[in-house]
């Protein structure tokens, strides 16, 4: 049933030629225009009776000039050769039709009907030179391959699809896509059921693995793509090189010359001279692209009515236009033309563009340029989807080269530049240009006058994966695009499985301020549990009931009142089967993950001591559970419930047997904007008290929503990255902060468009009761795209990462009394001095802060010193909110407000080691972590320090390196013995006899504070990791997949 | 003498007082045919007593001369007839079925007849409008250069034929024949001023016009009996007319959807007792008459209309082309104004003459006439009677006065298409506003009595 589609052209002259053809115009579109546009329903039923017209339109065209023919357009996309077509338009139509053959040809037979159509049928050729029965011109196909029947039979089939699937639902509320694809496969109606089980070949615009416009180097306009271009016209390249080259041998030859000689002499000047032809070529286009004036009127009102009057018909998504302009008298345009026709063709035969689509546009379903014979008119005919605006724009925005590249040859086109450039580019006049050269569309047919491009292709994809349904059955991904396809569209590459993704990576669940992480050890294996082959089989019944118990949050529904994360270290993943790849497969965890954060590599990249409390080598799994105090309840009840509830966890998870290595309460505390302003203000000196402060007068303004401050008292989790695609904000381009998931979630690209490598299981594991054929997904690279292919062989490597994160936790002790005496003693010398830049001197509390805002960058309300180097803003935390997009390289080059030295130029310097350089901040990007750590307490409930978290998709190249090279690096920025004086803790590391300094420069040379000793040291910690929704049923085994049998309901649904 | 030297005697006899209503003009009779004498009538009262007459006056002239020539074909110009009444009524059907198909816009207890009825004209109105609009189109492109044009044959006569196309929906010839070829070389030999092409839609137009103009001559021009070479002619030209009608009928689809000869094919069903052939015969008379009138009469009254208002005599009676371009352009929902205009142009500007048959041997108003006597009626001297029309040269029109340049103003014969020709020249008039104007200077040309050349400028 799929066919190649052909374009008729059929191109009449009027006898009449005279100036009075109008009259006849007029009496022929009369006729036409009864026909009906869109078709009336007796010639639509017609033409839908031949089974093969895709589209069809009829239009007069006027005169080039006075003395010559009007002619009568009728073309057509078909199934088949357009010769074989013509004789099913001319049975169809050819009653209709005759009342204006009649009048343009004199015909008054409708047996002639079929031998005159066929008499004016012509092919259409891109070659400047056209042989009889050719017109001049560019065809183009929207939906190549897929014939009329085979798209009203895909409609019904998918009709059929999605009734089948809604009655299930109803039946079946848990039904994954693997479970309603198999229901629809099984279950169509027998005249469906045919229609899928007949023999397709393979869809023309799915991304096979080996499409060319996926291949990047391709798409890139590099070498690659040159080559591809010049293979594909090698004979013309043949005939413009070779055939000179050829002649020049032959006459070096001929003067005597050897044939080596010959050969070697005649390159250059074979050379030279198909540059000279090119240079000719450029030449003269360029002196008429010079002569050209653009027609830069308003289009006719009337004009624009009557054609707005044959557009957008109700209940029809499609339009179709007619523009005819024509061709500028210099004789290069003919030769541009054909040049601009074969570059456009050249990208649709090489497939540098999906089948389909011209550039990036995919509402085109036929659409032609036509130069009429024997004129100089240049007619194009398009059927697209949506408006003739929104078309235009996108002819605007996505090709406007291509469009230039033709029309550009027309007279009045607005200015180009080598055929190419320019143009189109200027919207609003070329729409005016092209609104000018139009007329409405005499008589128009569509077969599907209710489907879109989109649809065709949609429909068409569906029925391919009910065609291979068996193949489709063990790839969940491969399913849910299926069934995405049945809903709606099918999941961008680019866009987040948010239901996958455990729901720490979108946000800090400030919400839910008091929390607790659970460090568990797995235990020994359990020699009850060899019998069903795995040897944690309690571990994984304790996953299957925090399943059932709906306790772990992915990032598709509310937040209920007790929810939970969970990670494992590469101990805890190699315990539950997974030991090969954490140990040495070669597709398997990074080595970085597998050695632990207590190794000793990287313990001396950090800096880390020794001997830590708790860390990955001995915690199988973290357990991060976070509470939301009840409604009207009291801080001390709050603190009950959420106790009451984190308890209940550890025996949870003490009942299936693990056990609890380390166990920290964590919570947010909020920022108490209003003492910090009170005290700020309190502290004026005498003389400075009635000074007025532009920024002061706002302490008694609530807290920013949000704010929370760590144990040494600033604000906290003021700058994160912004990650595209993620939910609300986080979604907006920001300049500074924005990077791509990939840099955080595995399974999709990076920054620098990569898919960041992901841990394979490339094996079975069933002998432990594992199936990661059926359910992890195949790697990023093999996911279904929007344009799904359903053919394919199975990747049978299985990606365990997607939607997972690796998450470093460390727990910072922070001495808070000590890091406040410092400051106390240090402000006391300082305050004492006039000539180091602080703009208090005498001022003991207000020195304090600043050396505090130098520490940091920040002022302990988040107002940065980029911004307000003197002063905090003193707003409730609002301008640490609202202006975080600042640059520090640009901004401040010298360091003369935010140091080098300090905290938030060490962790994220922006711009500030290449400063205005975008490069420079694209590198620094390349390091970012999502923070998710909160403060703990000791054991009477005090700040204790942090328990710092966060997320990356490479510990090497994001946590360890911000640690490693900017944090701790005592050279960092050009300093010399300096680490980051906030956050270094004490360590491995060595500090300088008197101590860790921070040189604050300053307009006057500025200030060292030296003697700086360290309030930070790391107790715990590990790098464990966060699978995916996916990956921790995976690992649940055969317990997670009886409990979800035996609690359907309970289990959430696999929607993307 | 010539015809006209003696019409102009009889009327210069009938001036005198005392004369009777009708006077004989001997100079008019035939010698192959002494029995038919022949009475011309000039009165506007004697005239219209006549026309309205039919027990008496007979139209059986037009069946006899229209049978030398075109056979069975008869216009609606005739005797009163069982064919004449049916092809009323397909007529009437037709024109039903038409209105049916244009759904017009409802105008509720419209109490007139169809071929009266506002909606009707309202969308002849449309039609004409559209044709003008485009002809004017062609027309300013031709401006542009500075060569004038032709009122009578790029305006007049070719919207004519676009209107009789469209409305009754026979095209004509797509060739010329020799006769025509000849006809028009002829023309442009004799003829001062541009060529006349018979090339596209123009050429079309004119080899119509050429074909019926002998058969209209033959019938309307003859008094009581025409030339041997004039019947050949004519008989000749018929018939390639009519073939373009048979070829209509053949092909019915091919005429547009709301024309009358869609309308007699749509309404086949309603006449059962009629034959095929019958049927064929009464359609093409009526469709064949129609053309004709709209081809030529209009065409002609156009450019008569145009050629009176450019010239001296239309200055005299107080009417110039702007002017009347002006009145004609003023709303009137109701028509009777504009209709009032086009009369009285009609009157001051066109000639005419209608010709009658005594019936049976009779006195009428003291004349003892004898069956098969002829009665010329001479419209024009009717149509300038100070009895009917005070000051008649003078340009005064008005819906009350008995105008009598379209025929009867009662009985079976009133005009059955002159509220569409009055309505298309009113339309054509106006489009010209702003369009072309006259030439200063410029009169009407005629060949072969009609209008020919009247050199009109872009505006």
């Amino acid at each position: 049933m799929t066919v190649a589609q052909d374009f008729v052209t059929i191109v009449i002259p009027f006898t009449d030629d005279t100036a009075w053809s109008p009259l006849r115009m007029a009496d022929v579109e009369r006729v036409l225009y009864r026909l009906g546009n869109p078709a009336e329903v007796d010639i639509a039923k017609r033409l839908d009776g031949t089974g093969i017209i895709h589209f069809l339109s009829i239009n007069v065209i006027a005169p080039e000039r006075e003395g010559t023919a009007p002619h009568l357009l009728i073309e057509a996309t078909v199934d088949g050769a357009a010769q074989d077509a013509v004789p099913a338009i001319a049975e169809a139509l050819g009653d209709a039709l005759l009342p204006a053959l009649r009048i343009v040809t004199g015909v008054t037979d409708a047996d002639a009907v079929p031998d005159l159509l066929r008499h004016h049928a012509s092919s259409i050729t891109s070659n400047p030179l056209r042989l009889p029965r050719q017109v001049i011109g560019l065809p183009f196909c929207g939906t190549p391959g897929v014939s009329v029947a085979a798209i009203r039979d895909n409609q019904r089939v998918v009709d059929a699809a999605r009734d089948l699937i809604a009655r299930e639902c109803l039946r079946q509320p848990s039904a994954d896509a693997q479970a309603l694809l198999g229901h629809v496969a099984a279950n169509l109606p027998s005249p469906e059921q045919a229609i899928v089980c007949q023999p397709q070949p393979e869809l023309a615009f799915v991304d096979r693995p080996d499409a060319p416009w996926r291949d990047p180097a391709l798409t890139s306009w590099g070498l690659a793509t040159f080559w591809r271009i010049a293979c594909y016209h090698r004979l013309l390249l043949l005939a413009l090189l070779g055939v000179p080259y050829a002649l020049l041998v032959a006459l070096l030859r001929s003067g005597g010359a050897g044939l080596g000689t010959a050969f070697a002499a005649a390159l250059v000047p074979a050379l030279i001279a198909a540059g000279a032809v090119v240079g000719l070529f450029v030449w003269l286009l360029r002196r008429d692209e010079l002569a050209n004036t653009p027609i830069d009127t308003t289009p006719d009102p009337h004009a624009i009515a009557a054609m707005l009057a044959r557009e957008n018909e109700p209940g029809v998504v499609q339009n179709h236009m007619i523009s005819v302009t024509r061709l500028r008298p210099a004789a290069i345009r003919r030769l541009s033309l054909s040049v601009a026709f074969k570059a456009v063709a050249t990208l649709i035969g090489t497939q540098l563009m999906r089948p389909g689509f011209l550039s990036s546009i995919g509402t085109i379903h036929a659409a032609r340029w036509v130069v009429l014979p024997g004129t100089r008119q240049l007619v194009f005919l398009s059927n697209f989807d949506g408006s003739w605006e929104s078309y235009l724009e996108d002819f605007i925005k996505k090709a406007s080269e291509g469009v230039s590249a033709v029309w550009s040859n027309a007279i009045g086109f607005p200015a180009t530049r080598l055929l190419f450039m320019g143009g189109a580019a200027d919207g609003d006049r070329m729409k005016r240009f092209a609104r000018n050269s139009m007329q409405p569309t005499a008589f128009w047919y569509s077969a599907y006058p209710g489907l879109t491009c989109g649809a065709i292709r949609k429909h068409a994809m569906i029925v391919s994966g009910l065609r291979h349904a068996a193949r489709m059955a063990p790839v969940p991904a491969d399913a849910q695009a299926w069934l995405d396809l049945i809903g709606a569209v099918p999941r961008p590459a680019e866009a987040l499985q948010y239901a996958e993704i455990q729901a720490i990576a979108f946000g800090g669940l400030r919400h839910h301020p008091r929390s607790r992480m659970i460090a568990l050890d797995f235990g020994a294996p359990q020699a009850t549990d060899v019998g069903n082959g795995h040897p944690y089989a309690h571990v994984q019944r304790w996953l299957a009931d925090l399943h059932a118990h709906d306790l772990i949050l992915f990032g598709d529904r509310p937040v209920p009142s007790l929810v939970a994360n969970i990670a494992f270290s590469a101990a805890g993943l190699a315990r539950l089967g997974l030991d090969a790849e954490v140990d040495g497969a070669a597709q398997g965890f990074p080595g970085v993950f597998a050695s632990g954060m207590v190794s000793d590599g990287r313990r001396r990249a950090l800096g880390d001591p020794e001997a830590l409390q708790w860390s990955d080598a001995s915690v199988h799994a973290v357990l991060l559970l976070y509470a939301r105090p009840p409604a009207d309840s009291s801080d001390a009840g709050a603190d009950l419930a959420a106790k009451t509830a984190f308890d209940a966890e550890v025996a949870r998870a003490e009942h299936f047997g693990l056990a609890v290595r380390a166990s920290l309460d964590t919570g947010l505390t909020t920022f108490d904007a209003a003492k910090f302003a009170k005290d700020w203000r309190n502290s004026a000196l005498p003389d400075t008290a009635a000074a007025p402060n532009k920024d002061d007068g706002a302490d008694d303004q609530d807290n920013a929503d949000g704010l929370t401050v760590e144990p040494f008292g600033f604000v906290d989790g003021v700058s994160q990255p912004q990650v595209r695609g993620f939910p609300g904000r986080n979604g907006a381009g920001d300049p500074i902060h924005a990077v791509e998931p990939g840099e955080f979630i595995l399974g999709y690209t990076d920054n620098l468009g990569f898919y960041p490598p992901s841990p394979l299981v490339t094996r079975s594991l069933a002998s432990i009761g594992m199936a990661p054929e059926v359910l992890l997904d195949a790697p990023a690279a093999h996911q279904p795209t929007s344009f799904c292919d359903f053919t394919g062989e199975v990747e049978p490597a299985r990606d365990f990462g997607r939607n997972g994160s690796y998450l470093v936790i460390r727990q910072l002790d922070q001495d808070v009394a000590a890091f406040n005496q410092q400051l106390t003693d240090k402000a006391d010398a300082l305050a004492r001095q006039h000539a180091v830049g602080n703009p208090h001197p005498g001022n003991l509390h207000r020195t304090r802060e600043w050396i505090a805002a130098k520490l940091v960058g920040r002022w302990r309300d988040g107002s940065p010193l980029i911004e307000h180097p003197i002063q905090p803003v003193l707003d409730g935390g609002q301008t640490a909110l609202a202006s975080n997009g600042f640059a520090l390289g640009s901004s401040d080059p010298q360091g003369q407000r935010c140091p080098f030295g300090a905290h938030i130029r060490r962790a994220f310097p922006r711009d500030s080691l290449s400063p205005g350089d975008p490069l420079g901040l694209a590198v620094t990007n390349r390091h970012r972590i999502l923070r998710r750590g909160r403060p703990y307490r000791d054991a009477e409930g005090n700040p204790a320090g942090t328990l710092f978290m966060c997320l990356n998709a490479d510990i090497e190249r994001q946590f360890e390196f911000v640690q490693q090279t900017w944090i701790g690096s005592p050279t960092f920025h050009g300093l010399e013995g300096e680490r980051d004086p906030f956050t270094m803790h004490v360590g491995t590391t060595p500090i300088a006899p008197g101590g860790d300094r921070l040189t604050i420069p300053g307009p006057a040379g500025g200030c060292v504070i030296d003697g700086l000793a360290r309030h930070v040291t790391v107790r715990g910690g590990g790098y464990f990791f966060l699978p995916g929704r996916r990956a921790l049923r995976f690992l649940g085994g055969q317990p997670w997949a009886e409990a979800q049998r035996n609690t359907p309901s309970a289990a959430p649904a696999s929607a993307a | 003498m010539t015809t006209a030297d003696a019409i102009a005697k009889a009327v210069t006899a009938l001036a005198a007082d005392g004369a009777p209503p009708l006077q004989r003009a001997p100079e008019l009779e035939m010698k192959n045919a002494p029995s038919v004498r022949v009475f011309v009538a000039a009165h506007h009262a004697a005239i219209n007593a006549i026309l309205c007459d039919e027990e008496r006056f007979s139209l059986r002239h037009y069946d006899e001369l229209l049978a030398q020539v075109a056979g069975p074909t008869r216009y609606l110009v005739g005797e009163n007839d069982d064919a004449r009444k049916l092809r009323l009524r397909l007529l009437h059907a037709a024109q039903g079925h038409v209105d049916a198909v244009r759904r017009p816009a409802a105008v509720p207890n419209d109490p007139l007849p169809p071929n009266l009825a506002l909606g009707y004209r309202d969308f002849i109105a449309t039609i004409a409008r559209d044709e003008a609009s485009r002809i004017l189109k062609v027309l300013a492109v031709r401006g542009q250069t500075g060569s004038p044009v032709n009122f009578a044959r790029e305006y007049a006569f070719l919207l004519a034929y676009r209107m009789a196309r469209r409305v009754v929906g026979v095209s004509g010839p797509d060739k010329a024949p020799l006769l025509v070829w000849l006809m028009i070389a002829y023309r442009n030999w004799t003829q001062a001023g541009p060529k006349v092409s018979l090339k596209g839609e123009a050429g079309t137009a004119t080899t119509m016009l050429a074909l019926l103009h002998p058969l209209f001559g033959h019938v309307f021009g003859t008094v009581v009996k025409s030339t041997a070479v004039m019947r050949a002619i004519t008989a000749n030209t018929a018939r390639h007319a009519l073939a373009s009608f048979d070829l209509a009928l053949d092909k019915p689809h091919l005429a547009p959807p709301q024309s009358l000869l869609a309308g007699l094919h749509a309404v086949r069903g309603q006449f059962p007792e009629v034959s095929d052939e019958h049927y064929r015969v009464q359609s093409r008379s009526v469709l064949f008459e129609l053309a004709g009138a709209l081809v030529l009469i209009v065409g002609k009254s156009l450019g008569e209309i145009a050629g009176f208002a450019v010239s001296p005599q239309g200055h005299a009676a107080g009417i110039d082309w702007p002017g009347l371009v002006e009145r004609l352009a003023v709303d009137d929902p109701t028509r009777t104004s504009h209709d009032a205009v086009i009369n009285e142009m009609l009157r001051l500007g066109s000639s005419s003459q209608l010709v009658r048959t005594v019936r049976n041997d009779c006195t009428w108003q003291g004349v003892a006439l004898n069956a098969g006597d002829r009665v010329l009626l001479h419209i024009d001297q009717a149509s300038h009677d100070p009895a009917a029309f005070a000051q008649p040269e003078r340009f005064a029109p008005a819906p009350d006065r008995p105008y009598i340049t379209s025929g009867p103003l009662q009985g079976p014969h009133v005009c059955y298409g002159r509220a569409i020709a009055w309505t298309i020249m009113r339309e054509a008039i106006v489009a010209t506003r702003g369009q072309i104007d006259p030439v200063k200077g410029a009169s009407l040309s005629a060949f072969l009595a009609l209008p020919d050349n009247l050199a009109f400028t872009a505006a």
